[in-house]
């Protein structure tokens, strides 16, 4: 909170030490000016440097600012309400990126102060669990033609989130592995948490990973900034079944434990493979929480019943039971998440503290990143000639056990799976693509058909049994099972006005 | 709150556990890595923005004469604006935003906020390409968005007078881009009152603590109109503030102690700061109406033609 006053101070004096280890060159740095470092020896912001070296024209191009046409546009990957994501080629490099648009239409006050805030935010950020701003590209709308002129955030390309990743039957995760995620997701939380930002829809579908076993945090769409004790914010955020308690009963000074519920889901997602509290409404939802962490009480929830919406609402009583409900998967891991579920966000853990958790350091301990399995990547696919297989009828709807022996596990799957459910903050891309999946089922009906039957059946089906037909169902199929739509995140109203 | 202000004080923070496994907070930001200069630094920078602009537009003014059959003015008549007199027309500019913002009542972090998006702003554009009474509006507006003051376009044009929205949204793109989309400012204001909290330990009374601490953020209101913000770090200034703000012995002699107490391995490089602001605020003079209607006079002949609608080109 306080974190300015003495910070700086104590980051000028490192500051001297790193400018003494990193220019040799320069043997007294100006002591006063440690955050100004002569113009010519060791620039203190070399971005600016070689661009007044240019010619004046030239000068005008700004580093880390783009135009548009620097990028070659591919498939769309979604649209949601916040604006939507192509990816996209970097004609330079050659890397692919996920481009994210600001949509700005009907948006009469500018920018929306939500992308200011995104991006606000992501450039203090750096850190190797939180997804980089790589660059802004900038289209330039022509006035006299009515073209506004639009943003994209441009970020790495990553293939899988992580509820992807777990809707795919053919992953199965290991020990290990949940722990090296869950042990970046804290990292990568804690880092959030110490900046004083709040991240506000904490959940799977925003959690990327590739192949080299990295895990980003994504989608900042919601997050800001804490600031002062007692400040209240909109309690309109967090993806309904990731939404911490707190939330529903109608807390609006709530602090940075409402992360921490969403790592806590999390974490169950990644234990059972799937969303391990998926109500259908806001009071659905916040009974299967009661349910699961007992019914709120003074003891477990204290000054509960003073919230505003706590009077609306009477469930159980309920006993706790997160122990007995995931004690499958051994102490650990059921001690960390009683602890990461708690209904009293004073007493929920940290990311700091989580991270100290005996779960990550008993045997077996966090993977090495670079060791976890490679899965194919779905955009390594060429989706022409993906689509022309469809049409001759061998396209990537083979069953698993035809694929390649060997082969590794995405490779026979339909990347349209993986395509939407990226966290790149483009909220609608989940039901967009579950549209397109089943447009493509009528496509394809010859094929498909059973499937349609499938996904009827799984709809009414008790979610808490199938995750074991799913599986098997999959040794037949590979098609995963279907979910019921990820709900979207609600969209925040906009902010009170303070004049 | 002594005792997250002694957590906070270097010696100990060095060794708490936090603060060691964590690079400095403060050397992650967009402000430290892209916008710290030395004040050679910003002559240079300024220096070629002008020249770049000052070529531009004589270019462009051959270039309409050659379609306008002008021959009315030749190119050796305009007198471009020197790096000085753009300073002075922001420096009025800036003066004026912070009265609008005290007017609508607007938060200091606002202002601020607004009035380093121009200083950034025009440190790589200059006043030929884009007027400032025009930026303001826009920096204004974006620094109400980036500091969660929302107020919608409506109310912001009625509050400040503002007869087009259009031309203070237009320019969102263009400021934005002029800012590396780094908007996020770190202010002296909050750091002032970090000190405010932990002077407490060597000022028992609060009255005379308190006139000083609305002594410091008048000064950090000035200082924003100077190079200062982009040369010191925001704590920096604000420490530096505390030393000048009072001339009185009994203050002086507090601060001294409380230095003593925090900061006695720094006290040399803070000695050198405090004296670099402190000439830097005496040395200070109010641009007046007069001389930036003058500037602005010249402005209107050596203006970019390719940014004037009525313009041939």
């Amino acid at each position: 909170m306080k974190r300015s006053a003495t910070d700086d101070f104590q980051s000028s004096s490192q500051k001297r030490a790193l400018n003494a280890t990193h220019s040799p060159a320069q043997t007294s740095p100006p002591p006063y000016y440690s955050n100004a470092s002569p113009a010519s020896i060791t620039s203190a912001s070399p971005q600016y440097t070689p661009q007044h070296r240019r010619s004046p024209r030239e000068s005008k191009k700004y580093v880390g600012c783009s135009k548009i046409s620097d990028y070659e546009l591919d498939d769309k990957l979604g649209e949601g309400t916040f604006g939507e994501v192509h990816k996209a080629r970097r004609k330079a490099t050659g890397e692919l990126v996920a481009l994210k648009r600001i949509l700005m239409h009907n948006e009469k006050d500018g920018v929306p102060i939500t992308a200011i805030r995104e991006i606000k935010i992501l450039k203090e950020l750096h850190h190797k669990n939180i997804v980089p701003l790589s660059d802004i590209a900038v289209q330039k709308g022509n006035r006299s033609r009515k073209e506004r002129t639009s943003i994209y955030m441009v970020f790495p390309y990553m293939d899988h989130d992580l509820a992807g990743l777990l809707e795919n039957p053919s992953v199965k995760l290991s020990v290990p592995q949940i722990k090296t995620y869950m042990k970046q997701l804290l990292e990568g939380t804690s880092y959030l948490h110490h900046n004083k930002i709040l991240h506000r829809d904490m959940k799977a579908a925003n959690l990327l990973i590739n192949n080299e076993g990295i895990l980003q945090i994504a989608d900042f769409g919601l997050a800001r900034g804490l600031e002062e004790e007692g400040k209240e914010y909109t309690n309109c955020v967090v993806t309904r079944w990731y939404r911490p308690p707190e939330l529903f009963l109608g807390e609006r000074r709530y602090t940075t434990a409402i992360d921490m519920w969403g790592v806590g889901c999390v974490f169950g997602e990644m234990l059972k493979s799937r969303p391990i509290l998926q109500g259908s409404t806001d009071l659905d939802q916040l009974q299967k929480i009661f349910r699961l962490c007992g019914s709120p009480t003074s003891e477990t929830m204290p000054d509960w019943e003073n919230l505003p919406q706590a009077n609306t609402v009477t469930f159980g009583p309920y006993q706790r039971r997160v122990k007995d409900e995931f004690s499958a998967y051994g102490p650990q891991a059921c001690s960390l998440l009683d602890q990461l579920l708690v209904l009293d966000k004073n007493k929920r853990l940290t990311a700091d503290a989580a991270l100290d958790h005996d779960y990550f350091w008993t045997a077996p301990l966090p993977a090495d990143p670079s060791d976890l399995p490679k899965y194919e990547a779905s955009h390594e696919y060429d989706r022409r000639k993906q689509k022309q297989d469809h049409h001759n009828g061998n396209g990537p709807h083979k069953p698993v056990r035809d694929a390649p022996i060997g082969a590794p596990p995405h490779q026979a799957l339909p990347s349209s799976n993986y395509a939407g459910r990226h966290g790149y903050g483009s909220n609608q891309a989940v039901r967009k693509n579950d549209n397109d999946r089943y447009r493509d089922r009528h496509h394809h009906d010859k094929y498909d058909r059973r499937d349609d039957r499938d996904r009827d059946r799984g709809r009414d089906r008790d979610r808490d049994g199938d995750r074991h037909s799913r599986n098997d169902h999959s040794s037949k199929d590979y098609r995963p099972h279907p979910l019921p739509a990820r709900p979207s995140t609600t969209v925040p109203p906009a902010p009170s006005k303070r004049y | 709150m002594t005792s997250t202000a002694e957590s906070q004080s270097p010696a100990l923070s060095s060794t708490t556990k936090d603060t060691k496994d964590l690079p400095p907070l403060y050397h992650q930001t967009s402000q430290y890595r892209h916008w710290r200069f030395s004040y050679a630094q910003l002559l240079n920078i300024r220096e070629a923005s002008n020249a770049g602009a000052v070529e531009r537009v004589k270019s462009n003014y051959e270039q309409e004469m050659a379609e306008s059959q002008d021959t009315s003015y030749s190119k050796d008549e305009v007198k471009f604006l020197t790096v000085e007199d753009e300073l002075a027309l922001c420096v009025f500019y800036e003066t004026r935003l912070q009265h609008m913002c005290n007017l609508v009542k607007l938060p200091d972090t606002v202002m601020y906020t607004a009035v380093m998006y121009m200083k950034r702003f025009f440190l790589h554009n200059t006043v030929m390409d884009y007027h400032p009474k025009d930026v303001l509006y826009t920096c204004l507006f974006l620094a109400t968005k980036a500091e969660n003051e929302r107020l919608s376009i409506d109310e912001f044009c009625q509050k400040l007078r503002v007869r087009s929205s259009d031309s203070v949204l237009n320019l969102e793109f263009t400021v934005s881009q002029g800012l590396k989309f780094e908007y996020c400012i770190y202010h002296p204001f909050r750091a002032a009152y970090g000190f405010f909290l932990d002077l407490q330990t060597v000022m028992t009374e609060m009255k005379p603590l308190k006139t000083l601490y609305n002594k410091v953020q008048a000064l950090i209101a000035k200082l924003v109109l100077t190079d200062v913000p982009f040369i010191y770090q925001p704590s920096q200034i604000a420490l530096a503030c505390f030393m000048v703000a009072d001339g009185d012995p009994d203050i002086q002699k507090a601060i001294n102690s409380y230095i003593d107490l925090r900061f006695m391995d720094q006290k040399s490089m803070l000695i050198s700061i405090k004296e670099d602001i402190d000439s830097t605020l005496k040395n200070y003079k109010p641009v007046s109406q007069e001389d930036a209607k003058t500037i602005d006079r010249s402005l209107r002949f050596c203006a970019n033609p390719a940014n004037n609608p009525e313009s041939s080109m």
